[in-house]
């Protein structure tokens, strides 16, 4: 059991409170703390490695790039440009709040989801959904390695494979399609759907200090944007 | 006790089987298109495939799904854009039922009111959301209009049908050209009124 893994219900409470707080918030600097608690979480939850890649590869670029198109168009004007800062922070914040929500470990995945009221079919759809992707690169890497042991790609560099597209859609839907035939087979027969009500799965504990210490902070933002709206209206 | 199958209960568990697949192949494939930086995002393909198997709900399964789990990988401003998908399986639905993929050039005049749809929905998000600006490369064209006297939301809708029209036209194209290439035998498991009406 993880004691840092944060509740099915924390995350929707984190997630929910975390919009709306943010939505109902028109001050730069607390939506900029709050940031930067979001990103501790996600650390915490997800290792440094990832935020790490977060932020190099997503939201710093995002940011710039936003700013930049901004800054392109509005110019340096006072009030406008906080206004359009305003934007592109509540955007990053959304965004976080997003990858927390859904950056789910495997082992906790059909608990997550079962908590969030999720049965039967599209619980099944939702699970196999999290996994599909590693499907889709191995099926994609045999056809690549068949075309290539049949002599129809040359050398193993990027855009030789990158002109394998077109041919690589069709043999992978074609298998998709054969497999998805066969799974609902195998599936209808095992009942997989009314098993999947029964199961045992990996429980996240929410009665710790961690879960406890997000659900406060997410009360407390959705709480302390409320009265600041409530004040200016 | 295990009862034996019926038909409406494999092709339920035909729809659970498939949409999941079909999600890997939006991903796979718009993840190609975000490594490569293309000027398209051909992130539709499988729900196109499923809206036109399955029907519009089991599509915008696909499509709300795919840009979910696209968000927390390689684009995360995508889950936004959900609605887009949702509309994209509606619209393939009704134009899939009047034979709107029965040949390429009916395809082509479906991706082209798929391009205006989908730039439409988008329109909103990118407006009130974004402020205008995505940050990717149509937005330059926003920016251009906007400084030829376009107003915000005009240029918005404007730029976001140039964009989309190369893109859903594509998309439209490539999945005819899917589904006409499959063994009738394998397309015969996922007989549904639209493949009918489409000859395929």
């Amino acid at each position: 059991m993880d004691r840092r893994q944060l509740h099915p219900y924390t995350r929707l409470l984190l997630l929910v409170s975390g919009i709306i707080g943010t939505a109902w918030s028109q001050a730069p600097l607390p939506i900029a703390g709050f940031e930067m608690i979001l990103l501790v979480i996600l650390a915490v939850n997800s290792g440094i490695r990832l935020i790490v890649i977060f932020l190099m590869i997503v939201l710093l670029p995002m940011m710039v790039m936003l700013t930049v198109f901004h800054l392109f168009v509005h110019s340096l004007n006072g009030p406008v440009f906080i206004a359009q800062m305003l934007t592109v922070l509540k955007l990053t914040v959304y965004t976080t709040l997003i990858q927390i929500a859904l950056i789910i470990p495997l082992q906790y995945v059909h608990f997550t989801f079962r908590k969030w009221g999720f049965r039967k079919d599209s619980l099944l759809i939702l699970v196999s959904s999290y996994f599909v992707w590693m499907d889709v690169v191995k099926r994609s890497e045999r056809i690549l390695l068949a075309r290539f042991s049949q002599g129809y790609i040359e050398k193993r560099t990027f855009m030789a494979k990158l002109r394998q597209i077109p041919f690589l859609l069709v043999p992978l839907i074609i298998g998709i399609m054969r497999t998805a035939a066969e799974r609902s087979q195998s599936w209808d027969e095992k009942g997989l759907v009314e098993r999947l009500e029964t199961v045992r799965f990996s429980p996240v504990r929410g009665m710790n200090a961690y879960n406890c210490i997000i659900v406060l902070l997410a009360i407390s933002w959705l709480v302390y944007n409320g009265v600041l709206l409530i004040n200016r209206h | 006790m295990q009862t034996a199958p019926t038909k409406n209960t494999s092709r339920t568990y035909l729809r659970m089987a498939f949409i999941p697949l079909a999600v890997g192949i939006n991903l796979g494939i718009s993840a190609l298109v975000q490594i490569l930086k293309l000027p398209v995002f051909l992130d539709s393909i499988g729900t196109i495939i499923t809206a036109l198997l399955f029907g519009w709900r089991s599509g915008a399964i696909v499509g709300v799904l795919s840009f979910a789990i696209s968000s927390v990988t390689v684009f995360p401003p995508a889950i936004y854009f959900s609605g887009t998908q949702i509309c994209i399986a509606i619209y393939v639905q009704i134009v899939g039922g009047f034979g709107g993929f029965k040949n390429v050039f009916r395809t082509f005049v479906s991706g082209i009111g798929l391009a205006i749809v989908a730039a439409l929905v988008s329109a909103p998000v990118i407006y009130f959301l974004f402020g205008g600006i995505t940050g990717n490369g149509i937005s330059i064209f926003t920016l251009y209009l906007q400084a030829h006297g376009f107003s915000k939301g005009a240029s918005v809708i404007t730029s976001g049908i140039t964009a989309e029209m190369i893109d859903k036209v594509a998309q439209c194209l490539i999945t005819l050209f899917i589904l006409k290439s499959i063994p009738a035998s394998l397309l015969k498991n996922f007989y549904s009124d639209r493949l009918k009406k489409n000859n395929l």
